[in-house]
């Protein structure tokens, strides 16, 4: 077990085996003995995160599934459903996907964490939107130009681009496994993410004579192209370096040719070959499965089967290649999608766009379990209806910098979410934390009569859910997702744990009260007839 | 004061590469001449006159079998194969998809052709911003792609409202975003979520619950309904190209749109409906305004700053409106206005203005050596400007190409670390000729710059200075600096005296058949000009 990191500690980890490996493989260092600056805040921290974006909204109905839902299930989506008999068990009532072989592998390593229902309020269903407030981390009503984690490279390294890659700063901050840079990077000056395809040549730009820049927006663009010169060969020696510094050694890739096989395979060969990057950003597009989602009467089978599948098995190889490289407790890995997608299905055996899904984090350090509810299914859904969310993703996001790469809570706070609380996602021993990390049981926390309801529903709080800790919000969501209303940072006590609330005004149709707290959040969905 | 104010001053060779760098990719030497000769008001017209409708795509391999032949049963090698059935009846199914891809390759290198046929005109570059606007997937039917991109290219400076009718029915949209799919029984929500976020009307912020400002989650549905009951025949059908409309798939009744729309009564109309329900929404006037502010980013700057947002696109829109959204009034207007001439060059190229503009703008012209050797030379620059993430037929999604949407970079999408390093690569090899390779094939550039062609279009290349500042001004927006010049006049004289290559451009302008200095002649024009087409200049327009 890694001992726990302490914020902050001036002493440097930096004699671990990949910031070696370069020293040793060609017994001269890439930039000289210079002191290293680190690319976050937190010196002591060398932990690295892998994004994986799974484009186009996947079906979490499809990816995890809990026993007691399946009879609903099939009387929703009958035409897409996968056979129970298929279904691989994974704990309890759980299960997956039949063709997450590779994950089920995982889970039994204790190397997988599933936050399920991960989601924003005001669910916005275009792709582009969505991906947006995913990348960038805002709310839905707001239009932020850059990315949660440029914001977060942004904050000690405002200076970027200019005079980077530097001796004391060598390697990029953030690499992105293909031709376009990472959204989630953008910076206010530059995206702090370089683009790569293949390690052993990442390019060079041909650096020609140098322009004059006015000041106008031509000089803007002048700049913005000699700077990307600069950075592409100045970047490119490191790259290649630890691409031919670095190995593989799971056994598990021989089997393996799909694209995104081939470049988690790529990351583990980086990260072994010494690369500082602290994020790496990998994409599978594809699951926008508005149609033939699966095989007409081969449920198991089909585009969403063939991508999950991919994604399983490139996943357990990357883990099992970074466990076999010694690198296990600095690797974590994430994956994300702009929307999860409805209850029911359509007639074209697909899902449109919805709401919530569950979400993967991956590795040595992630504690193995599933948190959250599993999604009750109401055989009676309407058909515009998600999942509804009962996480915030920038929760998400707000665990995986303050747990994992080592940025302080107040700064989550600051940049990312004013109103972050904590996952329960990494184990105890691998991070330090201050965090109450323990996980009640949140099922019960609202109770709801009656239900259908006519005018007035009363609403029963279990104090458990605001143990410790004086403020709770409830939030009415209708079923696409969006706030009906707030009764924001009601203060709830043993005294007023029980409300009452007029919905006589509503339109009928499908409700969700969503209840957080700094212990965790609930939601309960009920009908307005 | 109007917004979109008329140009007034002088017509010099700036205005005019500017107006044709913006609307036709790589403009030659010579068009610059005639907008000279012209003035800005003929040239504008020039740019946008009608063209006669393009000859069809030819099959370019050679007939026979064997690894560089194919049989078509619909076309032999020079003849068209849009007269051919869409779904030949060839076995194996193996050997139908080499004839299918065959011609998907063909009408590749002909759209690419087009380009270089179209002369002085902006219809290529209008065609190629309503591919980007109504993007459709890839077809993996080449007649139906052809018919697709035909109907752009005969809309491209008409009539946008009647443009949208006629993508909303065309076969391959209705493919792509499962219209076809979308029945009374089976509502599919797809054609007309994009046709109000992407097409027409764009999503403004969430106000309420499902309200997007513009239109809402409701408007969304009934518009699902409207366009229920068109069909898309197989394509062994003979009418695969055409859709149908079938009343029993049809949503009948009346369909009510919200407030958005003054809760505005689609009437039922059958196989009409869908035309009046594109009516309703583009009465609205943010439609006009949706479109305007795309065209904007197009041709004058990708960033819309606010004043602009309350002139010039306001105005832009009214006169989209008031022309009954024909769009030629509209670009008449942006080209000959004083704004579009006063603002700075700032946007990046695209791969597909990058590639003409370091070949057709530099005279190279496609083999005359028959139709293959012609197909192949427009498909390199098929190949190299989807290698550099701008591939025809192939968006990345619905919203076309990100650079044309996604904030905060844009146009600045273009380039970065990996494609900038390709850009370069892919100029240099338009200058000098060469291979390179693209998913694993091998490409070969074979027709390189003619290089002292272009002395000819110089004002006065013997004298060295003059010689770098003609080319500068014709492959740059503004001067370079005394210290570029210096760089790369020591290309063509290392370390000697100006005077020196006075004297040797006259040796070759008085024997041009002596082999010997007319290589040395060309050799370096051309390691100048690849010099010059790889400097961060020639990568803004």
């Amino acid at each position: 077990m890694k001992p726990p990191v302490s914020r902050r500690s001036f002493l440097k980890t930096a004699g671990t085996a990949g910031v070696l490996i370069p020293f040793a493989m060609h017994g001269m260092p890439l930039y000289g003995f210079s002191p290293r600056r680190p690319l976050l805040a937190d010196p002591s921290n060398d932990n690295i995160l892998v994004l994986i974006q799974l484009q186009g909204g996947n079906d979490g109905l499809s990816t995890v599934f809990h026993a007691p839902q399946y009879e609903n299930l099939n009387a929703v989506r009958q035409n897409i459903l996968v056979r129970e008999s298929d279904i691989i068990p994974v704990t309890g009532d759980y299960g997956f996907h039949p063709v997450m072989e590779g994950m089920k592998e995982m889970w039994d390593n204790e190397s997988l964490c599933i936050i399920q229902n991960v989601g924003y309020p005001n669910q916005n269903r275009s792709h582009f939107r969505s991906t947006d407030i995913w990348n960038s981390a805002s709310h839905a009503d707001e239009f932020v130009a850059t990315g949660w984690l440029g914001r977060i490279f942004e904050m000690t390294h405002a200076d970027y681009p200019t005079g980077f890659p530097n001796p004391t700063m060598p390697h990029p901050f953030a690499l992105t496994m293909g031709k376009i840079v990472s959204e989630t990077c953008q910076g206010i000056g530059a995206n702090f993410s370089l683009s790569l395809l293949d390690p052993y040549n990442p390019g060079t730009a041909y650096a020609a004579p140098r322009a004059t820049l006015p000041g106008d927006c031509y000089g803007d663009k002048l700049r913005f192209v000699e700077t990307t010169i600069q950075q592409t060969n100045g970047y490119a020696e490191v790259i290649k370096r630890a691409a031919e510094a670095g190995s593989n050694r799971s056994s598990k890739w021989e089997t393996l040719d799909s694209e995104l096989a081939n470049k988690l395979k790529n990351v583990a060969r980086l990260i072994s070959g010494g690369l500082q990057t602290k994020v790496y950003i990998v994409q599978l597009g594809g699951f926008d499965t508005h149609d033939n989602q699966v095989v007409s009467g081969e449920a198991a089978t089909g585009r969403q089967a063939d991508l999950l599948r991919e994604l399983s098995d490139a996943m357990c190889a990357f883990h099992d290649d970074i466990g076999l490289l010694g690198l296990g407790n600095r690797v974590a890995g994430m994956t994300y999608s702009e929307f999860g997608r409805r209850i029911r299905s359509n007639d074209s055996l697909g899902t449109d766009h919805g709401t919530a899904a569950p979400m993967f984090v991956f590795g040595s350090c992630v504690r193995g379990h599933i948190h959250g509810d599993h999604p009750t299914i109401d055989p009676q859904v309407g058909t515009e209806e998600g999942v509804p969310m009962q996480f915030d993703f920038r929760n998400m996001y707000g665990t995986i910098l303050a747990h994992w790469l080592g940025v302080t809570e107040q700064e989550v706070r600051n940049v990312v979410y004013a109103d972050f609380q904590p996952l329960p996602i990494f184990k105890t021993t691998c991070v330090d934390t201050t965090y109450v990390l323990n996980t009640p049981s949140t099922r019960d926390w609202i109770r709801l009569h009656p239900n259908p309801v006519h005018d007035k529903i009363h609403v029963t709080i279990n104090p458990e859910s605001f143990q410790g800790t004086a403020n709770a919000t409830l939030t009415m969501f209708d079923g696409l997702g969006s706030i009906v209303d707030t009764m924001a940072r009601r203060s709830i006590s043993s005294t007023n744990a029980s409300i009452t609330i007029d919905v006589s005004s509503l339109p009928p149709g499908a409700y969700v009260l969503r209840l957080e707290s700094r212990m965790g959040s609930s939601i309960q969905r009920f009908v307005k007839q | 004061m109007p917004a979109l104010t008329k140009y007034t001053g002088q017509w010099t060779a700036v205005q005019a590469r500017h107006v044709l760098r913006r609307t036709v990719f790589g403009p030659t030497f010579e068009m610059v001449k005639t907008s000279l000769t012209q003035g800005m008001e003929d040239t504008v017209s020039t740019l946008l006159a009608d063209l006669p409708e393009p000859q069809q795509p030819l099959k370019s391999i050679p007939d026979g079998t064997g690894s560089n032949r194919l049989d078509d049963p619909g076309a032999r090698q020079g003849e068209t194969w849009v007269n051919a059935p869409v779904f030949p009846n060839i076995n194996p199914p193996m050997l139908r998809n080499r004839v299918l891809r065959a011609r998907s390759k063909s009408l590749y290198s002909w759209t690419m052709l087009q380009i270089l046929d179209s002369g002085m005109n902006i219809r290529e570059k209008m065609t190629l911003f309503w591919h980007n606007h109504f993007v459709v997937g890839q077809a993996v039917i080449p007649h139906r792609e052809f018919h697709y991109y035909s109907l752009l290219r005969r809309h491209a400076t008409g009539n946008v409202k009647t443009l949208t009718k006629a993508i909303t029915i065309d076969t391959s949209m209705l493919t792509y975003l499962s219209g076809a799919l979308n029945t009374n029984r089976a509502p599919n929500e797809n054609y007309s979520r994009e046709l109000l976020e992407l097409f027409t009307i764009g999503k403004g912020p969430l106000v309420a619950p499902g309200d997007y400002t513009h239109y809402t989650e409701d408007d969304v549905q009934a518009m699902a309904q409207v366009l229920t009951g068109w069909r898309v025949a197989p394509v062994s059908d003979p009418k695969t190209l055409t859709a149908s409309f079938d009343s029993r798939r049809h949503t009948e009744g009346s369909k009510t749109l919200s407030h958005r729309f003054g809760k505005k009564v689609i009437e039922e109309n059958g196989a009409d409906e869908y035309a009046d329900l594109i009516d309703v929404i583009f009465e609205q006037e943010e439609c006009s305004r949706f479109l305007c502010r795309k065209i904007y980013r197009w041709f004058v700057n990708s960033y819309i700053a606010a004043d602009v947002e309350q002139t010039i696109i306001a105005e832009m829109a009214a006169l989209l409106r008031e022309n009954g959204y024909s769009v030629k009034p509209v670009l008449r207007a942006l080209l000959t206005s004083e704004h579009f001439y006063v603002q700075t060059a700032c946007l990046i190229k695209s791969p597909v203005d990058l590639i003409f503009s370091s070949s057709r703008g530099l005279n190279t012209m496609p083999p005359e050596d028959g139709v293959e050797a012609r197909y192949n030379h427009a498909y390199n620059y098929y190949v190299m400007a989807a290698d550099l993430e701008q591939e025809l037929f192939q968006h990345p999604d619905v919203a076309g190409w990100k650079a044309y949407y996604q904030e905060p970079q844009r146009d600045m999408l273009w380039i970065n670390n990996l494609l900038l390093p390709k850009r370069h690569e892919f100029c240099g090899l338009l200058i000098s000729g060469g291979r390179f390779s693209f998913n694993d094939e091998p490409y070969s550039v074979n027709e390189s710059v003619p290089v002292l062609d272009i002395l000819g279009q110089l004002a006065n290349p013997s004298d060295v200075h003059m010689l770098i500042d003609g080319l500068a001004e014709h492959l740059f927006c503004y001067a370079i600096s005394e210290e570029q010049r210096t760089v790369l006049k020591e290309l063509l004289i290392p370390g000697l005296p100006d005077y020196e290559w006075s004297l040797e451009y006259s040796a070759y302008e008085q024997s041009p058949n002596d082999q010997g200095i007319r290589e040395s002649i060309e050799g370096k024009l051309r390691t100048l000009i690849s010099v010059m087409v790889r400097m961060s200049e020639f990568q803004v327009m």
